[in-house]
């Protein structure tokens, strides 16, 4: 056993310390094991940085897909997901927005759930740029919530280095909003923005950057947004939006740059007893 | 309908199953309370088998129409929903013990109508039914009432017959009285025309054809005599004519002729003064002078011994003569026939008037006999008939009196219903289990037909070519996995439960 694998074993038993033991081994042995395989496969990634890796129940408390959740509908369903994004950044590796047609569609659901699918390809690793910049769905996924971001990054005065933050799964990291909020329509038009995506295409060209944004029918930030990037997913919450609204989505953003359209939160009907283990 | 949309709503159904529960809880609560409350009814039923015929009908048959009657349930109603026999089934039941208002009365009456329920079964069966919340009330008064409709359709039946009879009578009456005085007028008319009896009227046109042949007999000779007395004259003038200018004028011409060539001879032998040819010369002269002077006589016509026969001058010296004689003595005989036959054309002609003006007065008296004589026969064939008809009449009334031409009977008596009728609880159980899993779920269709928000792909397709990526149901951790089954087990074993403590309710309650 490496010493990395020591210490992580170590930190994770430290934190489940009230679970019973012989649980908590068997469920970080997967994750461990999935872990060991993703160093073997190259050499690269390996040299990331991994934290404390989440374990099974506060992945699941997150809403975070992973290998051996219960729920495995909808980590296949991520899955597919995942191959049209493939599909989409095979070329240059630009950064895909994910945008929603109203508010409280799930999108960040989305957006870190692709990441997460993509993490779980070995061969893989996933970049997610919060930049809902006014509602952040992201801070309950960093341990402290007032770390550095998009929008400090934007100010200046700091590397991309101090942004970009593991979240807790292996080949995923995550720059979020950031800590300042006023004038954050101003921090999106200025060309620090733009540089920083060019900046993070050309340094993390495996890498692939999903940028997390506000609904595109409620908010002037996503407009802007929509116009700076070549690929986006429309999310589509299900029961919740008319025809109208979706078509109004479609020509702000424009239907030549939208990827495929992702429905979300579709009620189950029986899956959930098919499907789960 | 897609699968798609059978999904949805079943997806839907899930998301809202809380509210699903409520309503079926409520509907099939309000079930067992509707059918606990709603009233049981007891349905008593009686057929009654009619053979009906409007007793007019045969007894008038082909004398009078009839209308034809088919609604017999229809009848049987205006009968027994009368107000005189309800009110007397009212009470005979005991609904009128407590005096009610006339407006409770008519309350009752119409309940009652609502209740009681005739049908035609079939051509001649009548079914009763009624029904009450009493079973042993409801074959009471069923009874009741099938018994008095039968009473009441014979009374009719009778009263029917009864009116038949004497509407008959009446009929015959009236014939009789019309039959009386077309038999009075007929003996007056013939006492007071004696001589007018069947055949008189040929014996009148033999008659006038004789007289009219004898008349044109008379007349051809009439005709003939009267040309033969024209000849006659004609006769008679001309002979006289010649008998008269033969007689003078030519003897003296002979004379002078003779006496001439006497004087011519001699001549020969003597001369002038000669005596005796002086003497011829004389005489010739005279004779001359003679035939000058009967000329001359004829010329005045002054002769005056003329006698004048039918305007014809007749000389009495040709009187004479013995043709003229003999004509004479035909014109007489001719002129006497005339006579005669001109009174025998009188009197015949005077025979044929009297004959025509008999027979035109026969034709009159006998066309008013015939009309007389028709009167009476058409009063007498309906006068017979109707008399036939009474007697029909009677019998029939006899019949119907003694209630052997009995037509209506009970087929199928009441009963003393022993199971309730129409919606029982079960019904109302069934229906509103029913409907409260049909409420909601047609809700929900309703809704995804008129709900714009967008559910599937396909609604998606219909108006952008977009792709669907994914879909992407909800994500629960293994907790809320566990929660939301038991959710859904709990749900439907609320479901059960309430289907179960509704059926407990029904069997307590029952």
């Amino acid at each position: 056993m490496s010493n990395l694998e020591k210490a992580l074993k170590k930190a994770i038993s430290a934190r489940n310390k009230n679970k019973p033991e012989d649980s908590a081994t068997g469920e970080t042995a997967a994750e461990l094991y999935s872990e060991e395989a993703a160093v073997r496969s190259k050499g690269e990634i390996q040299t990331m940085r991994e934290n404390e890796l989440l374990r099974k129940t506060d992945l699941e408390e997150r809403k975070f897909i992973s290998r051996d959740i219960s729920d495995v509908k909808v980590v296949d369903q991520f899955r597919e997901i995942r191959t049209h994004i493939y599909q989409a950044s095979r070329r240059n590796n630009s950064p895909i927005l994910v945008t929603a047609v109203s508010g409280n569609a799930g999108n960040t659901f989305v957006t870190k759930n692709i990441a997460a699918a993509i993490a779980l390809d070995d061969s893989r690793t996933s970049l997610v740029v919060d930049c809902n910049l006014t509602n952040s769905g992201f801070k309950n996924l960093l341990r402290e919530p007032d770390q550095l971001g998009v929008i400090d990054y934007l100010e200046g005065g700091i590397s991309l280095e101090d942004i970009i933050k593991p979240v807790g799964i292996s080949r995923m990291r995550l720059i979020s909003a950031g800590a300042k909020k006023e004038s954050v329509t101003d921090h999106l038009t200025s060309s620090r923005l733009r540089a920083l995506f060019n900046e993070l295409q050309e340094r993390y060209s495996d890498r692939i950057i999903l940028v997390d944004s506000p609904s595109i029918n409620d908010s002037a930030d996503a407009k802007i947004l929509a116009n700076l990037f070549s690929h986006v997913v429309l999310v589509v919450p299900y029961r919740k939006v008319t025809e109208t609204q979706i078509e109004n989505a479609i020509k702000v953003i424009g239907k030549e740059k939208i990827i495929g359209i992702v429905i979300n939160r579709e009620p189950r009907l029986l899956s959930l007893f098919k499907y789960t283990r | 309908m897609s699968y798609e949309n059978f999904a949805t709503v079943v997806k839907d159904a899930l998301n809202y199953r809380k509210l699903i529960l409520f309503v079926f809880v409520l509907c099939s609560s309000a079930g067992v309370a509707v059918g606990l409350y709603w009233p049981k009814y007891y349905t008593s039923e009686a057929t009654i088998f009619i053979e009906e015929e409007n007793i007019l009908g045969p007894l008038m048959q082909g004398a009078a129409v009839q209308t034809d009657v088919v609604d017999r349930a229809k009848l049987a109603r205006e009968i027994v929903y009368g107000r005189d026999i309800l009110l007397q089934i009212l009470e005979e039941g005991g609904w009128l013990e407590e005096k009610p208002s006339p407006l409770q009365q008519e309350q009752l009456l119409e309940s009652m109508r609502s209740r009681l329920v005739i049908k035609n079964a079939s051509m001649n069966l009548l079914r009763f039914s009624y029904k009450d919340i009493d079973a042993e009330r409801s074959y009471t008064t069923l009874k009741r009432v099938v018994d008095m409709f039968v009473s009441e359709s014979l009374a009719t039946k009778l009263d029917e017959s009864r009116s038949a009879f004497e509407f008959i009578d009446k009929q015959v009456k009236e014939y009789h009285q019309k039959l009386k005085l077309a038999e009075d007028e007929l003996k007056k008319f013939r006492s007071g025309n004696v001589d007018i009896r069947s055949g008189s009227m040929q014996e009148i046109t033999t008659r006038i054809q004789e007289l009219q042949t004898r008349v044109t007999t008379i007349e051809q000779e009439l005709r003939e005599e009267r040309i033969k007395k024209q000849t006659l004259l004609a006769q008679l003038s001309g002979e006289a004519e010649t008998a008269a200018g033969l007689s003078r004028a030519e003897e003296y011409r002979k004379r002078i002729i003779e006496l001439q060539s006497q004087l011519d001879t001699l001549l020969l032998n003597y001369h002038d003064t000669y005596p005796d040819v002086v003497r011829v010369r004389n005489q010739i002269q005279d004779l001359k002078n003679a035939l000058k002077r009967e000329e001359s006589d004829k010329k005045n016509n002054s002769s005056g011994n003329t006698i004048v026969i039918e305007g014809v001058e007749v000389d009495e010296r040709i009187q004479a003569s013995p043709v003229y004689q003999q004509l004479r003595t035909d014109l007489y005989a001719t002129n006497s026939l005339i006579q005669t036959l001109a009174s025998r054309l009188t009197d015949a002609k005077k025979s044929l008037e009297i004959q025509a003006e008999l027979g035109r007065r026969t034709h009159e008296l006998q066309a008013t006999l015939a009309e007389l004589e028709r009167d009476y026969q058409v009063n007498s064939d309906i006068y017979q008939d109707f008399l036939r008809r009474r007697e029909a009449a009677r019998v029939s009334m006899n019949v119907d009196l003694e209630q052997k031409g009995l037509n209506l009977r009970i087929d199928e008596p009441p009963y003393l219903p022993s199971s309730t009728s129409g919606l029982g609880l079960t019904h109302f159980l069934a229906g509103g289990f029913a409907l409260g899993l049909l409420l909601p779920i047609g809700i929900l269709f309703g809704v995804l037909q008129i709900d714009p928000r967008i559910r599937n792909a396909s609604q998606l397709n219909q108006f952008t070519d977009i792709p669907i990526i994914g879909m992407v149901n909800e994500f629960y951790a293994e907790s809320e996995i566990k929660s939301i089954k038991n959710s859904y087990i709990s749900t439907f074993l609320l479901g059960l439960l309430t289907v179960v403590a509704v059926l407990v309710v029904a069997l307590i309650f029952k």
